[in-house]
């Protein structure tokens, strides 16, 4: 009897151990036909990350293309490796390396639970199919909630707007920031509050003020704005601004031209015209 | 009017007589026509590789297609604007002198100002000649792209695109309007014919190289190979921040570029063509629109070099030397 407890709990740990999201999964691309399974937990608008083993059990060298199927609607997935996005790998013989899956899920998810599956297709034919499943944790989530279509301003002038977030999660979200991805030399001179707090249901705002240099010729940037803590993020929006160059060396060329113009008229009527 | 477009005739046959300018005029559309069929020519790869991409998809049976990606057959021009900013320039700064120099130097200058011919007719004559001239390479120019992307790269041309395309080559006759009113001001304002050339070559120099360059090498993130930052190890927030402390500096930048016509026609073309991303979705005249200083940039200074040209040509005594 006891035997069989200490058995039990052997079996119970192993299976929490395979099922943990810090062990890459097996995705014996080779002769094996092992297909393990784990659970990822992820939240609206978050990411989760699956580490996935793909193994050459071969003695020759094969490339490996790799493809996430079966994705809920409004679900993404790509793969990286060293943090490189890739779409397939090659291996050694006997080589076994871990590629991350990266799983996008959207702020208004289909269903809660899912089953993907990772297929490695190997360069001669072979495939492999190993299922991931995952949970979306309703407790965290946020969305910015307003939509800015468009902002307008001048170069060399500070441009402020406001970004509204929701808590449309379970649970209160503290420190929550806002992470501005600003066009090169445009500067974030002010972020008010710096950090926010919102209980479930409820709104916030953030005033964003930020400063375009005067060398920024006139034309079409995007902003890419995000709200987050240590929790959650929201999703990135991105908001187009219009940037039209000040009418200040405009004034300059047209007072010049005006001047000389002038100067030519009394010059010609003091001269004479011949 | 008569006198002002009889010269303008005179002008555009002494052109055609000249072999430099011919010869110039040769390299420029040789240029034009092989960058032009190049840039076509990977329009039609791309959409090839498009079509056959779709026609595999089909025969595999997936319904769900990708888009046409953005084939931009405009950008075909992309090389014109690198050959009118060198031999354009080139071209229209020998018109320029030359139109000055060769009535002193033959002598007909006094012939002609001995007539009923006032000192600024014959300017205005000889600018109306030689933009003629310039009107009619960029049309030329024009027209090569236009059948050079319908008959190679197999697209046509939206009616947007059509009329992006028409305001470029407008632009490309600006920037060489600028050079010739510089030829002929330095001809009209140096007495020496070669001297008046080679202090217009040396301000287009300027102009063209110098200031742009300024620009360039001013700019912050330039100091280092790799990017001043980068090399540095400093985060975005750090950059900003010491970007903050350097506003003047990029002020000064700024400016020493926008004194270049160069730099004015290379920002308004490269937006009407969609060579610079972000102008994909406004109208051509919303991109000038939004481009107006750079379309300012190009003509205010070709009005004032004008003006000062008259002024030079009414009291010059020295105009009749040889």
């Amino acid at each position: 009897m006891r035997v069989t407890k200490v058995i039990g709990a052997f079996m119970v740990l192993g299976l929490i151990v395979c099922l943990t999201p810090f062990t890459p999964s097996a995705l014996a691309a080779g002769s094996s036909t092992t297909e393990l399974s784990a659970n990822y937990l992820t939240i609206p608008g978050g990411e989760s990350i699956a580490r996935i083993m793909v193994e050459n059990k071969d003695s020759k060298a094969h490339h490996y293309n790799l493809e996430a199927t079966g994705l809920p609607e409004g679900f993404k997935a790509y793969f990286t490796l060293q943090g490189k996005g890739i779409k397939g790998l090659d291996l050694s013989a006997s080589e076994k390396r871990i590629a991350e899956l990266h799983l996008n899920t959207p702020l208004k998810a289909t269903q809660d639970y899912g089953l993907i599956k990772v297929k490695s297709s190997r360069d001669d034919g072979l495939e492999t199919l190993m299922s991931v499943s995952f949970t979306v944790n309703h407790d965290f989530s946020l969305e910015i909630t307003n939509q800015i279509k468009k902002l307008e301003t001048l170069n060399g002038k500070s441009l402020s707007f406001d970004i509204a977030v929701t808590n449309t999660g379970n649970k209160e979200l503290k420190d929550l920031g806002l992470k501005a991805e600003l066009p090169y030399k445009w500067t974030l001179d002010k972020l008010t509050p710096e950090k926010l707090s919102l209980k479930p249901g409820e709104n916030g705002a953030f005033r964003v003020t930020i400063s375009i240099p005067p060398s920024q010729g006139s034309g079409n940037s995007i902003l890419k704005i995000k709200s987050f803590n240590g929790a959650v993020a929201s999703q990135e929006i991105s908001i187009p601004v219009t940037v039209t160059a000040t009418a200040g060396y405009a004034w300059w060329v047209i007072g010049l031209v005006l001047v000389v113009g002038i100067v030519t008229i009394i010059y010609f009527r003091k001269n004479v015209r011949r | 009017m008569n006198a002002t477009w009889i010269i303008a005739r005179k002008e555009i046959t002494d052109a055609l007589k000249n072999k430099l300018f011919l010869i110039i005029l040769g390299m420029l559309l040789i240029l034009t026509v092989v960058s032009v069929v190049l840039g076509a020519y990977q329009v039609r790869v791309a959409l090839d590789n498009y079509t056959n991409a779709i026609e595999f998809l089909k025969s595999l049976g997936k319904t769900e297609l990708p888009p046409m990606p953005n084939l931009n057959p405009i950008s075909a021009s992309k090389g014109f604007v690198n050959y009118i900013g060198m031999l354009g320039a080139l071209l229209a700064m020998i018109l320029g002198n030359y139109a000055i120099v060769k009535e002193r130097r033959s002598g007909t200058l006094k012939l002609i100002l001995s007539r009923k011919v006032f000192r600024d007719t014959l300017l205005n004559g000889k600018l109306l000649g030689n933009l003629t001239l310039f009107a009619g390479i960029s049309l030329l120019a024009a027209a090569i792209t236009f059948i050079s992307v319908g008959a190679i790269g197999n697209v046509a041309l939206s009616a947007g695109d059509a009329a992006r395309m028409g305001l470029f080559f407008l632009m490309s006759f600006l920037y060489m309007a600028f050079f010739l009113v510089l030829g002929i001001t330095f001809a009209v304002m140096v007495g020496n014919g070669n001297k008046a050339l080679l202090l217009t070559v040396i301000m287009w120099l300027v102009l063209a190289f110098v200031f742009p360059q300024i620009g360039n090498t001013m700019d912050m993130d330039n100091q280092l190979p790799g990017g001043f930052f980068a090399s540095m190890g400093m985060t975005k927030d750090q950059q900003t921040k010491v970007l903050v402390n350097f506003k003047f500096y990029e002020t000064l930048r700024d400016s020493i570029e926008e004194m270049s016509p160069t730099k004015h026609y290379e920002r308004v073309s490269f937006a009407l063509l969609n060579v610079k991303p972000g102008f994909e979705k406004n109208t051509p005249m919303e991109v000038l629109g939004l481009k107006w200083i750079n379309v300012l940039g190009l003509t205010a200074p070709t009005i004032i070099l004008w003006l000062i040209a008259y002024m030079g040509f009414l009291r010059r005594e020295d105009i009749y030397q040889t």
